[in-house]
């Protein structure tokens, strides 16, 4: 968990602090608590928020993912050419949706 | 991101035949993501959500979708993989009863006249999405109207805030920018979080220009590696249209540096020439637009040579050196800011400079941080070059957002 909502691995980011460390100074444990810290509110939070879905949202009409319902009516624009593309042409086949940034 | 573990045993059950992976990305960048995709050859087709128009607060989220279109499962990759197959890829879904109408692009004519009956926040943002998606980047004006009529009609939508932000910052990244354009994006951003600050999303969005004690880890410090490890396979990288800045491949941890430390200020008596935008023009905007007192912004400045006046940097001398005299008790990351000149003797460049700022614990209400450049420029009309000043104000808003 730490990993994936941190986006990177922690301990990497640790080494990658101390590489860092002509820069920034003698590495401050209190910092790196404080981060590791963030990472687990980070992860719970964002657990909770998965596990609640859209229902801690402000109010007003949007897509909403829930099991047992078609997903959302959205068309969104292709990453490779811009055309429009909805889920709904790969109807007949299971799909595992991402959704993700590259941070 | 790419997560061990689960991009192989995905990557194997979309080879078997068994699913069909699909990508829908949340950034303001897409270009950002194909290089990513390439460097992790994740060769799936991905959707671009910049606007977050699928309203997910969270990533990454994995959603499983049947044969027939209903979502199966909303869990985190981690523990996806762990179940997927049983969960998901072995079991034959029964049809549900009734038909499930197929997605349709949302038709913006008819939008559009049901926003002009009916002039709610609601009705414009359903015609800006469906403009957002349908029309091309020289359209994104049109796109900035609507949204701007999503928050005039309602101050307090925050889905129309950050859209609107969206469209502002794209439109600075485009041949179309306006002045203003950055600053607009980041005041919208900051209005959108702060109606919704569980919207983290959004608060990444901002955390991408904004000061780096605000960010876990930096943004894109993935991209060099990325095209090292393309190109040594003999590959060409996927280009981006707007690389990286300072900010977002700025390391997490700072230390503020004494403001003393930065050795004597370049023209203290103000003897310098003042370019008031006549040959360099300026841009600059503040990451949050606003914030809490004791907090950091990250300040924001652009320099653009006046094309109308033919104007270009003078390389052959020092390059653009930019002194900040922040007020008492303010601390700033360095006073003086230098920007290299490229080899060339002579470019038509951006420029840009980027430098924190702290607020004091006890700062409240819009405090000026005065500021000036110094740099050469020459004009082709007239043939001369220049040593001018420029002065700028650098406008912080402090207060305290009542969380």
């Amino acid at each position: 968990m730490l990993y994936l909502q941190c986006g990177h691995n922690v301990t990497d980011r640790l080494r990658h602090w101390q590489g860092c460390a002509h820069l920034v100074g003698k590495i401050d444990l209190r910092s790196v608590m404080k981060y590791l810290a963030m990472c687990i509110l980070l992860a719970a939070g964002m657990l909770t928020a998965a596990l609640v879905g859209q229902e801690s949202r402000p109010a007003g009409p949007g897509p909403v993912i829930k099991v047992g319902e078609p997903f959302p009516d959205l068309v969104l624009p292709s990453l490779e050419d811009g055309r429009p593309v909805s889920l709904a042409q790969f109807r007949g086949k299971k799909v595992i949706l991402h959704v993700f940034a590259s941070w | 991101m790419h997560v061990p573990g689960w991009h192989e045993a995905t990557t194997q059950l979309q080879e078997q035949g068994k699913v069909q992976m699909v990508g829908i990305i949340q950034e303001q960048h897409p270009d950002r993501a194909r290089l990513f995709m390439q460097w992790k050859r994740m060769g799936w087709p991905i959707l671009v959500d910049s606007y977050n128009l699928l309203d997910v607060s969270v990533v990454p989220i994995t959603v499983t979708i049947d044969e027939h279109g209903i979502v199966r499962g909303t869990r985190l990759p981690v523990r996806a993989v762990e179940r997927i197959e049983q969960d998901f890829v072995s079991p034959t879904f029964v049809a549900p009863s009734g038909a499930v109408a197929p997605p349709r692009s949302p038709d913006p004519a008819r939008l559009r006249a049901a926003a002009r009956q009916e002039r709610t926040a609601i009705a414009w943002r359903a015609y800006a999405d469906a403009l957002a998606l349908s029309s091309g980047p020289e359209q994104i004006s049109s796109v900035i109207s609507v949204y701007e009529e999503v928050v005039q009609s309602d101050p307090a939508d925050a889905r129309g805030h950050f859209r609107l932000g969206v469209a502002y910052r794209m439109r600075h990244d485009s041949a179309l920018r306006q002045p203003g354009d950055f600053r607009s994006a980041v005041q919208h951003w900051t209005r959108a979080l702060e109606l919704d600050p569980n919207q983290y999303i959004w608060r990444r969005r901002i955390q991408q220009y904004g000061p780096r004690l605000d960010k876990p880890y930096p943004f894109y410090d993935w991209v060099a590696k990325a095209r090292n490890e393309i190109q040594a396979r003999g590959e060409k990288p996927a280009p981006l249209r707007v690389e990286p800045t300072g900010t977002e491949l700025a390391l997490p941890a700072l230390q503020f540096s004494s403001a003393d430390a930065a050795g004597a200020e370049p023209d203290p008596q103000g003897k310098i020439l003042r370019d008031a935008g006549e040959f360099v023009l300026t841009e600059t905007a503040v990451v949050p637009s606003t914030v809490e007192p004791g907090q950091a912004v990250r300040v924001h400045i652009e320099f653009r040579p006046n094309l109308a006046k033919k104007a270009h940097w003078n390389n052959e001398v020092d390059g653009l050196v930019m002194w900040l005299s922040p007020p008492e008790g303010w601390q700033v990351e360095s006073r003086a800011v230098k920007v290299a000149n490229p080899p060339q003797p002579v470019s038509q460049e951006l420029r840009r400079v980027e430098v924190e700022v702290r607020t004091p614990a006890g700062a409240s209400g819009r405090v000026t941080i005065p500021a000036y450049a110094l740099y050469y420029v020459c004009e082709d009309i007239n043939g001369i070059c220049l040593y001018r000043r420029q002065d700028l104000a650098i406008s912080v808003d402090v207060r305290k957002l009542g969380r």
